[in-house]
């Protein structure tokens, strides 16, 4: 893969450097790829695994008002001003602040076009990178890489946060089956009495006892066992079953929920929001074990009030807790192989509605991704005066999907089968956006 | 652009000498891609038949170009084409920016027609065109185009006929099974409201429903991708759709195919389309799986191991028949139905306080309605055509509201009455259904075209309906019917207080505040004639819709109930999703469906029988064990699949198996309530809320079949081996461990135990392996632990083995 050697830290690089290791050590010392995979995972993040933390902003954030301005639109510039960044020449929102200390880090997307201009199939194609057709449900970029990462036992590879939706459509596995969905935490971390009631801990059982059960289950547990049934559901549930007793034995995934045990200091600098404290909750996943995080944080569909809407209720948390994130990861070592990419599923128009809104725009909007070797401080392609169309390095949500994909260490032309046999890629219309890690 | 011709084998061609005209059937079809194959008089093309769907088949009329709202580049074409009259004003209108350069310029240039910037645009020709080359100099397409400008871009809308009818031949297509490629050229014909015929295959688009199966080009040709199964090709033009099947049999299962006597005509139907497909049906399920799912799918409830034993025993031929004429007798049967209408209906409070305490009025009315299993269409009739005074006065209306209200909201704090005795259940229309906080008409002409025609007109809200021919006019019209009535308190003021309420239509002045809309799109039936409303006149328009929707002939309302029961019954409907018929979704099994609702409505659209009829039927009682030709089947009905619980059936079953009671408080629930039964979706803290909404109840918010999830998930793992309301029902000691480790205590009754067990979690009899297994377990705990505590450890097994949440 051609992005290898712009990489810092890639995980591709690093998994070949152990294998030669491994098959050189192995020859007397028997040490072979199961021992580096079992290695690999007891280790979680310390491990050449990559993980990758998304912030749906659910509605479609106005591109308008956070990353490409055109104060010298006339009468759609809108209200806010740009402000300057810690990187030379680097304009955003005045209303990200935070954002503005961090803009060494992340890389912004100007140019991302042909979005789909409605929330349901707008989002679908954003996060799974593949335009939607009735004839199959492409799956969420979460579960394919539940699908092609195994997290450490009794971390479950794939946790939805929904802080706030807006949209009917949530992130699906699609065509890849229930068994790679997420486990979705609808409780709110910002909560005092914060707890995942799906995780507390078995309760006056002994661990023999415990296992007496389970042993006693699996033994009745035959009827469906001898037949290839072909139900999703049903396969579904026997992952969940093996991810659930490991979960019950281990105390790891229930410590990572535990956000008290963050100093104060720390959950302020997230900021107390709902969603400042699911973006550190998210941190702490990932440094569990866990391969991808999705935040789903809504109300950007702002048809009415753009600007009050933004300027009071949407842009500071957020721009406070991703901020955080960013930073918090960058001191931690962790932004090499955690990938934190922040997008709706539309722009929002140039012209300003009498509602003082913006409708939907499929045709231009931006997005904010770092980490995992993509180049932070750069900004890749341009809008017109307007901020209407592309004129510069235009890219697709496919081409960001499969350089999201890429960044991860996942090809995203490899080919799937559906449960009928059909073949699919990952992302079928994608090309990797090389100068994202140039 | 330029395309060969594909081969057609079908209908007879013939090119005369100007290529013109193509002959099938005796009448001659015109083929655009013919008239205009050479430089030469093509004549003048129609802006409707001609120019308007050549902007679709290249694309520029889509919702990423110029098909979006605002139009792309300033340049806006209604989407895929519908709204002629817009696009001719865009097309003949100035430019709105300076293009390319200098002043605003016309789009069609009468006088000089090559320097038209709706030709130069998409050929790219000394322009930029962000959408790339749409359009090549020298294709019949540009010569069409041109020779259109050239002629002045003539378009009168009441002279230019409109499209009534499209079609796809041929309409079935049988990929042969053992050659993967036999491309098959399909053909679209198009008739126009003057009755003219157009071939219009080459300015249609196409897709198919299944690329597992079979592709289809850019040109329509088809070919095999080697899976077995059924599906369709879409073809688009204009703003219609028509739909070809296509069949992939399987080789294996064409031979050989097994005996299925049919138990009723469903049976015949079923077997008909298997037949095709090669996909042979699975053999009959046994007592005891018939058993559980009758019970689960019929009336939401485990049989008891009384129930169990009683049937198993049974040897009367006909005892599958008594038992489901049994079940729908049971007042299990209309609660549960009632909740799954809850769910359709969109129950979710109303304007009463507690707002949630209304849900249980509306839930009661349905109660009511299944157990004296109204008509249908009356059923319908009660919520179409809903009042609250029902032939009432004022005054009799008020007192009996009054007790209504008093009862659900007492005064005097006593929490027995605090749920209403059933006199709002007997009510003959459901009010309610139009006082929803949050029902602006909007919302309800959706939901209730949803409901009870099972269409989605949701998307005409906005735009033309993608797949089908609905269009904002007609949404909006039909929406009207909605508009013209109004909550109203009882002494006349505008705002209802929290009782006197009532619901009044036909009255001049009660709008909704939307008198301007209704003014503007008179009520009118989908697709059909314009109602209108006059309120001097005194009829309710809504008399007119549901007439038209209970009509024997209206195409939607029989198929949607009968749809709606099948996709219960069998997980999938006979169009999938229920709720979407459109015209791109056409039913897998037309002649099942089309028999299902005129035997419906033959039988005086009588519930009962139509669950009687799909419940007898051999279909819904196959097995789910699969063979290597229905295996992956999910259209067909070929094999029974495998379905979890819903939750309110899962909570309820786990009761059942615990031995234990869900109390609620009075405030959220009378006593005594089963989960299945439950009307209202806020429950209290007390309540089963967590293990309802992990399991997927819906909170009624979405007007779509899908609010409702029956998928797995790890959270529902998680509970069922770990959450303390699983762990403690198991362990109450007044729960069923405890009372089967009292009546079967000795090491003797191991056998007795495991078999009762079994009755209770799986309704049905351990066999020798799991008796084996059972009793081997019951014997080494015996030394460790009390017998209560063994058999909730069985007890716990049985319920987190996939048998107890997957029915088969």
């Amino acid at each position: 893969m051609k992005h290898s050697s712009h990489c810092r830290c890639d995980g591709v690089i690093s998994r070949r450097h152990f294998l030669r290791a491994g098959s050189i050590g192995g020859i007397g010392l028997g040490f072979g790829l199961a021992d580096l995979l079992r290695m690999e995972a007891q280790a979680g993040v310390g491990s050449s695994e990559k993980a990758a933390i998304l912030v749906y902003l659910d509605g479609g954030q106005s591109h308008l008002e956070s990353w490409d301005l055109k104060p010298d639109a006339g009468a759609t510039a809108g209200e806010f001003k740009p402000i300057a960044t810690n990187v030379p020449g680097l304009q955003i929102c005045e209303h990200m602040p935070r954002l503005a200390k961090q803009a060494d880090k992340y890389c912004v997307l100007r140019g991302v076009k042909d979005a789909l201009g409605v929330h349901g199939v707008g989002m679908q194609y954003v996060r799974s990178g593949n335009r939607p057709v009735p004839s199959l449900v492409y799956p969420d970029i979460g579960s394919v890489i539940s699908k092609e990462r195994t997290s450490p036992q009794g971390i479950p590879p794939f946790v939805s946060l929904p802080v706030s939706r807006t949209n009917q459509t949530i992130e699906t596995p699609g065509y890849l089956g229930v068994a790679f969905g997420s486990f979705t935490v609808q409780e709110d971390p910002s909560a005092a009495d914060f707890s995942v009631r799906a995780l507390r801990p078995p309760g006056g059982m002994t661990p023999e006892r415990l296992q007496a059960r389970r042993s006693l289950t699996e033994q009745l547990d035959t009827a469906y066992r001898n037949t290839d049934l072909a139900n999703d559901n049903l396969a579904g549930m026997d992952r969940f079953y093996a991810q659930a007793w490991d979960i019950l034995r281990s105390a790891r995934i229930r410590e990572a929920f535990e956000l008290h045990r963050e100093s104060a200091q720390m959950r302020d600098t997230y900021g107390r929001s709902a969603l400042g404290q699911a973006l550190l909750l998210a941190r702490r996943l990932v440094e569990a074990g866990v391969r991808c995080v999705t935040l789903d944080f809504g109300g950007w569909d702002t048809h009415q009030n753009n600007f009050k809407l933004m300027k009071d209720t949407l842009l500071p948390p957020w721009d406070q807790g991703m901020a955080a994130l960013l930073d918090d990861l960058h001191q931690r070592g962790m932004l090499q192989k955690t990938l934190v990419w922040s997008t709706g599923e539309m722009g929002r128009t140039p012209t300003i509605n009498k509602d003082a809104g913006r409708d939907h725009w499929g045709a231009a909007m931006s997005m904010m991704i770092a980490g995992c070797g993509i180049r932070g401080g750069q900004v890749i392609g341009a809008t017109d005066a307007a901020g209407s169309q592309v004129i510069a390095d235009p890219c697709t949500p496919a081409d960001v999907a499969a350089s999201a994909l890429h960044a991860l260490g996942i090809p995203h032309t490899k080919e799937y089968h559906t449960p009928t046999g059909r073949p699919v890629m990952i992302v079928r219309d994608g090309h990797v956006v090389e100068k994202m890690f140039g | 652009m330029m395309r060969s011709h594909p081969a057609r084998g079908f209908l007879p061609i013939a090119v005369l000498a100007m290529g013109v005209v193509a002959v099938a059937f005796g009448e001659t079809i015109e083929d655009p891609s013919v008239r205009w194959a050479a430089e030469g008089p093509g004549g003048v093309p129609s802006f409707t038949k001609h120019v308007v769907p050549m902007f679709l088949k290249a694309g520029c009329s889509t919702r990423d170009c110029h098909g979006a709202f605002q139009g792309r580049n300033g340049f806006r074409l209604s989407l895929f084409g519908y709204d002629r009259v817009l696009d001719h004003k865009e097309l003949t209108a100035d430019t709105e920016k300076d293009e390319p350069k200098g002043k605003p310029r016309p789009r069609i240039d009468r006088a000089n027609p090559d320097a038209s910037l709706a030709l130069r645009k998409p050929l790219e020709d000394g322009v930029e065109h962000e959408g790339g080359t749409r359009l090549k100099r020298g294709s019949w397409q540009y010569r069409m185009f041109r020779d259109w400008i050239v002629a002045g871009a003539p378009f009168d809308k009441a002279t230019e006929p409109y499209l009534e009818k499209l079609e796809l031949l041929p309409a079935e297509i049988r990929l042969s099974p053992s050659a993967k490629t036999n491309p098959t050229a399909l053909r679209v014909l198009a008739r126009f409201s003057d009755g003219s015929r157009l071939d219009v295959t080459a300015l249609a688009t196409f897709s198919s429903n299944d690329e597992g199966i079979v592709k289809v080009s850019k040109t329509g040709v088809v070919s095999a991708l080697g899976a077995t199964g059924d599906t369709h090709i879409v073809a688009s033009y204009g703003a219609e759709v028509a739909t070809a099947q296509v069949l992939a049999p399987d080789a294996r299962g064409l031979a050989n195919f097994p005996d299925f006597p049919p138990n009723n005509p469903v049976d015949e139907l079923v077997a008909a389309k298997l037949r095709k497909l090669g996909i042979q049906p699975s053999a009959i399920c046994d007592d005891a799986a018939f058993l559980r799912r009758v019970f689960v799918d019929a009336i939401g409830t485990l049989p008891t191991p009384a129930e169990a034993r009683e049937f198993l025993a049974d040897t009367r031929p006909d005892k599958r028949e008594r038992l489901i004429d049994r079940l729908l007798d049971r007042p299990e049967y209309a609660l549960y139905w009632a909740t799954i209408w809850s769910d359709w209906t969109g129950n979710a409070g109303g304007v009463l306080n507690p707002n949630f305490k209304v849900s249980w009025l509306w839930h009661d009315w349905f109660v009511d309605k299944f157990q004296r299993n109204v008509p249908f269409d009356q059923l319908a009739r009660g919520i179409i055509v809903a009042s609250s005074l029902e032939g009432r006065t004022l005054d009799e209306f008020r007192a009996e509201n009054q007790a209504v209200s008093k009862r659900m909201n007492p005064i005097d704090g006593a929490p027995k009455d605090s749920f209403d005795d059933g006199t709002y259940g007997r009510r003959k229309t459901l009010d309610l259904f139009w006082m929803k906080r949050d029902g602006d008409p909007e919302e309800m002409a959706i939901r209730s075209a949803s409901t009870f025609l099972g269409i989605q007109i949701n998307c005409a809200q906005c735009h033309k309906h993608p797949f089908d021919r609905w269009t904002q006019d007609d949404f909006e019209s039909f929406t009207s019917f909605f508009r013209v009535m109004d909550v109203r308190s009882l002494d006349g003021g505008e705002r209802p207080n929290r009782r006197d309420y009532h619901l009044v239509a036909v009255h001049p002045g009660y709008y909704r505040g939307q008198a301007d809309a209704v003014k503007k799109h008179p009520p009118k039936i989908l697709g059909g004639e314009t109602v209108g409303y006059d309120p001097a006149s005194g009829k309710d328009p809504r008399e007119r819709l549901w007439q038209w929707m209970a009509d024997p002939q209206n195409p939607y309302f029989a198929r949607s109930i009968v749809n709606r029961l099948w996709g219960h019954y069998f997980g999938t409907g006979i169009v999938h999703p229920i709720d979407d018929f459109n015209a791109a979704n056409p039913p897998s099994n037309p002649e099942l469906l089309d028999w299902l609702a005129r035997d419906f409505i033959e039988h005086k659209f009588d519930l009962k029988h139509l669950h009687r009829r799909i419940l007898n039927s051999r279909t819904w009682q196959l097995s789910h064990v699969p063979n290597d030709t229905n295996r992956h089947d999910r259209r067909n009905f070929s094999h029974a699949q495998l379905k979890r619980m819903p939750a309110e059936v899962f909570y309820d079953a786990l009761l059942a198996v615990t031995g234990t009671q869900q109390r609620y408080s009075p405030t959220y629930a009378p006593p005594g309530v089963r989960t299945i039964g439950l009307a209202a979706t806020r429950l209290g803290s007390d309540g089963p809320e967590y293990a309802l909404r992990i399991f997927g109840r819906p909170k009624r918010e979405q007007t779509c079949a899908c609010e409702r999830s029956n998928e797995t998930g790890l959270t529902q793992a998680l509970y069922l081996l770990n959450d303390a309301d699983i762990i403690g029902r198991i362990s109450n000691p007044d729960g069923n461990a405890t009372k089967l480790a009292r009546r079967f205590p000795n090491a003797a009754d191991d056998s007795a135990l495991a078999e009762e067990a079994y009755l209770l979690a799986l309704s049905r009899r351990p066999d020798a392996v799991e008796l084996k297994r059972v009793t081997e377990f019951l014997q080494t705990s015996r030394a460790d632990l009390p017998r209560e505590e063994t058999v909730r450890d069985l007890l716990w097994s049985l319920l987190n083995v996939r048998e107890f949440l997957f029915v088969r």
